[in-house]
Parts: C-alpha cells; sequence; structure tokens
C-alpha cells in the first residue's frame, strides 16, 4: 500500500496540477450562489425567531419560533377595500382659481336646494327659548303658566277673636 | 518532423498547456493507492430539492499533485455555507449509509463547537491523513472522511467498512491525533444503524 506522511505530501504541494477548469468554475460558482442565497434568505427570515437555538437529535440547529397563532397577531388594521375613495372635484371660479372640493355625498342639486330653503324657513320660525337657570333648583315654577293660583285664605287671629255672639249683642 | 507534430497538438488542444508542451508534466507523478472522489453536499435552496439532488460528485483525483489542484481551488472550509458538507470518499463508494461499503459501518467523529477553530488546518490534516492512508495501518477500513459546516459548529467524521472494536479503535486514535485534540477531547464512534435511532450513544469512546 502506497502511504505518504503528511510532510511528503505537504512537499508536493508546489506540483500542484490544476484541474480542468470548467468543473471547478461551476462549483465555486455554484457555492457562491447558495452563499448569497442564504445571506438574503436569513435577512429575509430574521424576524420569525428570536435567535435562541438548541441542537436537534441530529446535530443541526433549530430555533425557537416564536409565530404562535395568537389573536393578537392577527390584528392589523385592514384597508377597507369595499369603501371608496371620495375624489376631490377641480372646480374653477370666476377669478379662474381653481381649488379641489369634495363632492357632497348623496345629495343633487335640486335636493341640496330644497335643504337649504328648509333650513331658511325653520330659521325663521324658530322659537328661541332660554332657560331660567336661576329657578332650576328652585320650588319655584320655570314657567309662570305652571304658576296654580293659590290664593289661600290667610288666617287672621284679630278676626278669630271677634265672635259671632259678640256681633249679635 | 516531430516539431510540427507538436506544434499541431497544442493548437488542438483546449487547454493552455499539454504534456507535449510542458516538461515539467514528464515528471513522474505521485500515485495515491486509490482514486478519490469529493462529493460536496449542497445546502438546500428550495423546498423541492431531495437528497439525492443535494449530494453531488465534484472532482475524482488519482495523484498527490491532483489532489493539490483541486484542494488550492475550492473554498476553504470555513468559505462554505451553512449546512454544506464536504465528503472525500474511495472511487465507487457513496457517501451514504445505504451504501454497500458503508451499511455494516460507522464512524468516528468529533465536534468542534468552538467556531474560533482552525479547522482549515484541521480539515486538511485529515485529508492528507486518509489520502496518505495513514490513517490506518494495513486495516484497510476507511472508506472516506466527512467535513460537516453547521452554524454553531463543525464536524470531521471519519467514515469505515466496520464496527470492529478491535479495529476502529487505532484509527480513533490516530483521528484523535489529527485532529490535535487533547486527551481531555474523546473521539466517539457510532455504527450507521445506531444512529438512526434517535438518541443513540457512541459505541466506543477515545
Amino acid at each position: 500500500m502506497a502511504k505518504y506522511t503528511e510532510e511528503e505530501l505537504l512537499a508536493v504541494q508546489e506540483k500542484a496540477v490544476a484541474p480542468q477548469g470548467t468543473i471547478i468554475d461551476a462549483f465555486n460558482q455554484m457555492v457562491e450562489e447558495v452563499k448569497a442565497f442564504q445571506a438574503q434568505h436569513e435577512k429575509a427570515h430574521v424576524r420569525f425567531h428570536n435567535g435562541d437555538s438548541f441542537l436537534d437529535e441530529n446535530g443541526e440547529e433549530r430555533f425557537y419560533f416564536t409565530h404562535r397563532r395568537r389573536s393578537s397577531r392577527h390584528s392589523e388594521t385592514k384597508s377597507n377595500v369595499r369603501r371608496q375613495k371620495i375624489k376631490e372635484q377641480l372646480q374653477t371660479d370666476d377669478d379662474g382659481w381653481s381649488t379641489l372640493v369634495k363632492p357632497k355625498k348623496s345629495f343633487g342639486e335640486e335636493a341640496v336646494s330644497e335643504r337649504d330653503e328648509f333650513r331658511k324657513s325653520f330659521k325663521e320660525t324658530q322659537v328661541k327659548v332660554r332657560p331660567n337657570n336661576k329657578n332650576i333648583s328652585s320650588s319655584k315654577p320655570a314657567d309662570p303658566r305652571d304658576v296654580v293660583d293659590k290664593t289661600a285664605r290667610a288666617f287672621n287671629a284679630f278676626d278669630a277673636l271677634v265672635s259671632d255672639s259678640e256681633d249679635s249683642e | 518532423m516531430s516539431e510540427e507534430i507538436i506544434q499541431k497538438t497544442v493548437d488542438l488542444s483546449l487547454e493552455d498547456s499539454t504534456v507535449l508542451s510542458n516538461k515539467e508534466n514528464f515528471e513522474s507523478k505521485h500515485p495515491l493507492n486509490t482514486r478519490w472522489t469529493l462529493w460536496y453536499t449542497k445546502p438546500p435552496v428550495d423546498q423541492n430539492e431531495s437528497w439525492g439532488d443535494l449530494l453531488k460528485p465534484v472532482i475524482t483525483f488519482s495523484t498527490v499533485e491532483e489532489f493539490w489542484g483541486i484542494f488550492n481551488s475550492i473554498p476553504a472550509a470555513t468559505d462554505l455555507p451553512i449546512k454544506s458538507d464536504y465528503h472525500l470518499f474511495r472511487e465507487g463508494v457513496k457517501p451514504e449509509w445505504e451504501d454497500v461499503a458503508n451499511a455494516r459501518g460507522g464512524k468516528w467523529a468529533f465536534q468542534f463547537k468552538d467556531k474560533k477553530t482552525n479547522i482549515n488546518e484541521l480539515w486538511l490534516r485529515a485529508l492528507l491523513s486518509v489520502i496518505g492512508e495513514t490513517i490506518e495501518d494495513d486495516q484497510n477500513e476507511v472508506n472516506g472522511v466527512v467535513l460537516n459546516v453547521r452554524k454553531q459548529f463543525f464536524r470531521v467524521g471519519l467514515w469505515t467498512k466496520t464496527t470492529d472494536e478491535e479495529k476502529l479503535k487505532p484509527i480513533g486514535a490516530n483521528l484523535k491525533r489529527v485532529l490535535k485534540l487533547p486527551e481531555t477531547r474523546q473521539v466517539e464512534f457510532l455504527s450507521h444503524e445506531a444512529s438512526n435511532q434517535r438518541g443513540a450513544k457512541p459505541s466506543i469512546l477515545i
């Protein structure tokens, strides 16, 4: 059996014969691609674990993944896709100034004028009422109409002393 | 006339130099005892990749000079991506438990958990001891040597044909010396059959 010691083998190192370039080049390229993939993959997945790991029975490193199914992990606000965005309309006034105006939701032009008329008429007929704050906590009625005529006959002691008999005398 | 032939041959060749144009190549090379094949396990980059897709033979060589040419051209151990494996096996032996040559064997292994270890040097020493056949005396039991690159450790494994303790102990002792391990550290032998079982413990420790 041909045997070579470490020293003998190291002595031949300078006489190395380069292998066919295409094979080794392809191999090296593959290794580089894997390294690039791993670097990219690690960046993308780093948020799934906090770095804590353990070795399994095969000596492989495994991470304690922290993405358990909790309700709190699904509470991200979602955009309401059904809601239609209100597009602002460009309105140009007589002076040539343009402004973006949000259109009214459901009123048409007729409805708007009708509404304005109603508001105006209501404004004219309405009665202003001011609450009489000073009487709120009092036993006196706030509204004078609520006052019941309580003209009770007052007791007069002198009248009571005058007896009927004396009158007759 | 002969010069004309040489020139024509050089012109036909795809390589820059040939044995005909380079006198140095006439020097006798150092043949190895057997031909060796370098295999590589590529880390998966796609879930659909199977083990068979990942384990690939890279190149086969039969002389010391060729070995150095390959070794100098491929990434060093520390330059390999995580989850990579280098396997150097005798030609015809696949670095799998199922291979006939491995099925009844096992492996001596040691894990270097300190990643500051000079694994490039230790891996080279392991390779030299295997191709130079100094890892064993005359047992002829070694099939190949494996390097596992993991995030938290490097592991060197020496695959053997047998689980015979008497034959294995001197090989384990040699591996320990090659890996420059102190007396306090132990290399472990585990048969491939036992490796299939969960929680299997090494059958020999040195």
